[in-house]
């Protein structure tokens, strides 16, 4: 409970510190330097030291100690100027396919040499140098669209004493599509049309309904409306919706067989790109329109992870 | 880890390094074992040894842990927490496999070089031990970085290594010093110097050594040589060959200065003594004040609080004056004579017959030294179980132990009483460095006699070797004696013997400096900074507080600029006056264009002002920033000069 508090407030004095963005530049203002773990075994050290160094009143001994006190207050400098002056700048994260490596690619770039950089983002984890770029991977477990979570970079170079490290709060999203799975048969998905052609025939009573709010405008029945003062609607039948297989509707599935079949669809969307034809999807977190091409499937693909 | 085949490989060579350092706190069996586990660490840097299984290396630790305990009564609290040290740090390598092992190893390590000082105090050893710590510090660097510093780099840090040597020495200087917490155990080692029994032939073997005994720095003028009598023991008992210091016989006195008012001279001298692994130090006359280390002890001596198991410094105020009785008893015990030289209780008969009086009987004795054929020498033959007899009437050769044996048993047997002193005589004097420098060498021992409640002392070497006395013991030897002790070639050498000196003299101001400073040295630099504070109060006041203005000034300008440059819109309408009258819901850059309207001759450089404007603001253009700033610096009277038409 302590803990979730202390989290929040380090959270929210970050807020204050930081301005989200994808660049940053470290300096004085978000760079928190303190003795690590070691360090204070270090300084135990040194007390211990000093403590002999009275005790058989041995200067030697007190100058070792100082020696290595002076190490230590210098390390506070060389720890906090292997980050200071860094500027950091961030690319977007590919999309990938559940299962996949996500890679958050670092663009690290700094006057003066630096070393031993470790960057962490959740679960993934890095070391950067002044000559090597930095690339945090981690595989993407589930399909969603995910905030990249705050990026830490941390140093205790050179000597392991004195950590400096500072938390970057990223504004970066990235999406996780399904995996794509070959379809078993049955198809899980249904194929259909949302859309009414002039072919259909809107005169059967069947095919009618009462409207209702946030029903779209072009379905009104207008020849109707004289007649009848509740505005009619023109129902999908599904008989019709069957008849069309450009279009991929998911069922109202939930669970382990709501995953199979995005997967499913996901691959079939991807089998249809590939034979450019074009496709349009339906699914509850959105429609799109029959289409093709690069975009349209990358719009295809985010319904489907948001679903 | 940078390197980890790197860092077993320093590590092994330091621990070398670290045993070799420790050597005195060994046994040879633990040098023994700790070698061969080293070397094993070698043969594995190479690749030559398959590493060990933690198995192994814990069996092997247990082995070691209970050799430990066996033989830990033998070793000390001390050498015991020594060889646990070293021991664990052995194995430790021997089974590294994870950084946070080689973390803990790196800091045992440290803690080793701190205790290794316990042993070492001399400027060579202690270099070696830096070496030791810079060789530890590249261990801990190799451990937290990924790769070694480039030179580019090294360049731009050293400058900041060296704000390292400021900080260390401000420290040392100023950081407050204690006195001892608590006590510690002290290593265990065989004693230097006057041991506490003379023989016939203890001091002739201590006067071989070149050793430093120990240096003194005097507050005011250097007494001459024939008074430089430094006391270190009284030898009050005597079996009949053997002279020994009475343990626990009578209580400290402590002499007062205001005892002596008029016929004593007052001398302020600091000693800094080698360690002796003994407690005694070494003073002139009679102490009257003392560092609050020393402690008083019986004859007018003083005593170090604990073993000097290194080089210490203190500070004693004596008195030349003779030093009084301080115990009734002290009388009584320093007139047994024991029931041996019978020869020479007949001689001490006739010579008090002749010399009832105790100060004529000193003279007569001195006398019988110079009317006989007594020689000096530092190769007397070998004296038996009456040695007072043998030496008075046989080989009538001898070095100063020898006559002032003899005299003091002269003396008991003529019913006054009398002993041994040992201590040191004279030293040699180095005007430039300002220091007396007193060796093992110039190891002596005479005579003190009671008469009226004062001890007198008296030289019987005086009357044999003057010179001994008067220019040291170089002079006073034959050449065969001479060669003897220089002995072999190195000791010839004039080269070698000057650089020899120059080193002691290095020697002399590092313990002064390093090893001598303790609190009231951080005082007097306390009271000299004050003392130059109130001298220069004034001009201090004055720079500083120039510097504090200037400093000001300077952040001032700083803000100052700052302010001007994060806001471009502000500059742009200081350039140009007229922007001020502007409707106000007129853009700038609209206000621009139709201030080209009206002035066709500026109609380009408003156009480029504009543009790098709008760049500036909403494409946050840096460089189309500093063009506009510059642009506007450059045409400043054209602009200031629109609209006034």
């Amino acid at each position: 409970m302590v803990r979730d508090k202390i989290s929040r407030m380090l959270q929210r004095w970050l807020a204050r510190k930081f301005t989200a963005s994808n660049d940053f530049q470290l300096n004085h203002g978000n760079l928190l330097v303190f003795p690590s773990r070691y360090g204070f075994w270090f300084a135990l050290l040194i007390l211990l030291l000093y403590l002999m160094g009275t005790n058989y009143q041995n200067n030697l001994i007190l100058l070792l100690a100082y020696l290595l006190l002076s190490v230590f207050l210098l390390c506070i400098w060389f720890a906090w100027r292997n980050l200071a002056a860094l500027q950091i700048r961030l690319q977007p994260p590919q999309a990938v396919f559940a299962g996949q490596q996500l890679r958050l690619q670092l663009d690290i770039t700094a006057e003066h040499p630096f070393q031993a950089v470790q960057c962490t983002s959740g679960p993934a984890k890095a070391s950067a140098s002044s000559d090597q770029p930095v690339c945090l991977q981690w595989t993407a477990a589930k399909r969603g669209y995910y905030p990249v979570t705050s990026l830490q970079l941390q140093s205790d170079y050179p000597l392991g004493i004195i950590r400096c490290w500072t938390y970057l709060p990223v504004q970066l999203h990235y999406w996780v599509y399904p995996t794509p799975l070959s379809p078993v048969t049955p198809q899980c998905w249904q194929a259909g049309t949302p859309e009414i052609g002039p072919r259909s025939s809107t005169e059967h009573p069947e095919q009618l309904k009462a409207y209702q709010q946030g029903d779209p405008i072009k379905r009104l029945h207008w020849k109707r409306l004289a007649r009848q003062p509740d505005v009619p609607v023109i129902r999908i039948s599904e008989q019709q919706a069957k008849q069309d297989p450009r279009w991929l509707l998911v069922p109202p599935l939930q669970g382990e067989a709501l995953e199979q079949c995005l997967s499913e669809i996901c691959h079939q969307l991807l089998e249809l790109e590939a034979k450019q034809m074009e496709y349009g999807l339906q699914s509850p977190a959105g429609d799109v329109t029959l289409g093709q091409g690069a975009h349209h499937l990358q719009q295809c693909l985010q319904k489907l992870a948001l679903c | 880890m940078l390197n980890q085949s790197r860092f077993i490989y320093l590590a092994t060579i330091l621990q070398l390094l670290l045993i070799l350092l420790m050597l005195p706190a060994w046994q040879w069996w633990s040098l023994g074992c700790f070698l061969l586990l080293n070397g094993l660490a070698f043969l594995q840097a190479f690749d030559k040894a398959p590493v060990l299984s933690l198995r192994l290396v814990n069996i092997l630790a247990a082995l070691c842990v209970v050799a430990l305990v066996l033989a830990g009564r033998q070793l000390g609290a001390m050498n015991f927490l020594m060889h646990i040290l070293v021991l664990s740090a052995l194995l430790r390598l021997l089974a590294l496999s994870k950084q946070k092992e080689a973390r803990q190893l790196v800091w045992v390590h440290y803690f080793i070089l701190g205790c290794s000082f316990l042993f070492h105090q001399s400027i060579a050893m202690a270099s070696l031990i830096l070496l030791a710590f810079v060789l530890n510090l590249l261990l801990q660097y190799l451990l937290f970085a990924v790769q070694m510093p480039s030179n580019r780099q090294l360049r731009a840090d050293s400058r900041f290594l060296l704000l390292l040597l400021p900080l260390w020495l401000g420290l040392f200087l100023l950081f407050p010093r204690l006195a001892p917490l608590w006590q510690l155990p002290s290593a265990q080692q065989a004693i230097t110097g006057l041991a506490n029994e003379i023989e016939p032939g203890t001091i002739e073997q201590l006067v071989q050594s070149n050793a430093t005994a120990f240096r003194v720095r005097f507050d005011g003028p250097l007494p001459p040589q024939s008074e430089r009598y430094w006391r270190a023991k009284v030898f009050e008992h005597f079996d009949g060959r053997r002279w020994s210091v009475q343990q626990g016989f009578h209580h400290p006195g402590r002499p007062r200065s205001r005892d002596y008012p008029n016929q004593a001279t007052e001398l302020r001298y600091q000693i800094i003594a080698e360690p002796s692994f003994q407690r005694s130090v070494f003073t002139l006359g009679v102490p009257t004040q003392w560092s609050p280390e020393l402690e008083a002890l019986p004859a007018a001596l003083l005593g170090y609080n604990r073993t000097i198991n290194q080089r210490i410094s203190y500070q004693i105020s004596s008195v030349t004056a003779a030093v009084p009785l301080t115990d009734v008893q002290e009388k009584h015990w320093n007139l047994l004579t024991g029931d041996h030289n019978p020869r020479s209780q007949q001689l001490a008969s006739v010579l008090l017959a002749n010399h009832p009086e105790p100060h004529d009987f000193a003279e007569a004795l001195l006398a019988y030294f110079r009317q006989h054929a007594f020689f000096y020498t530092l190769n007397p033959p070998p004296l038996g179980q009456n040695s007072v007899d043998d030496f008075l009437f046989q080989s009538r050769a001898g070095f100063c132990s020898h006559y002032a044996s003899a005299s003091a048993l002269l003396f008991r047997q003529a019913g006054i009483p009398a002993r041994v002193v040992g201590g040191y005589l004279g030293g040699d004097w180095y005007q430039e460095q300002h220091y007396l420098l007193v060796r093992q060498r110039d190891a002596h021992a005479w005579v003190e006699y009671l008469v009226d409640d004062v001890w007198h002392s008296l030289d019987p070497t005086a009357a044999i070797a003057p010179d001994r006395v008067l220019n040291g013991l170089d002079s006073a030897l034959s050449d065969a004696d001479m060669a003897f002790l220089t002995g072999g070639l190195f000791g010839q050498l004039p080269l070698l013997s000057q650089l020899r000196l120059q080193l002691l003299h290095l020697d002399y101001y590092w313990s002064v400096w390093v090893l001598g400073f303790n609190q009231q040295r951080q005082d007097a630099l306390w009271r000299s900074f004050t003392a130059f504070w109130q001298q220069w109060r004034q001009l201090l006041w004055l720079s500083l507080l120039i510097t504090l203005s200037l400093v000001l000034l300077a952040v001032a300008w700083c803000w100052h600029r700052r302010k001007k440059r994060c806001s471009v819109t502000e500059q742009l309408q200081k350039s140009i006056p007229d922007l001020a009258n502007k409707l106000p819901q007129q853009s700038i850059s609209k206000a621009l264009q139709s201030l080209a309207e009206q002035a066709p001759s500026q109609q380009m450089l408003l156009h480029r002002v504009q543009i790098l404007y709008e760049r500036s603001i909403f494409a946050s253009d840096q460089s189309a920033q500093q063009e506009l700033l510059r642009l506007l610096k450059q045409h400043r009277r054209q602009l200031t000069q629109l609209g006034k038409k």
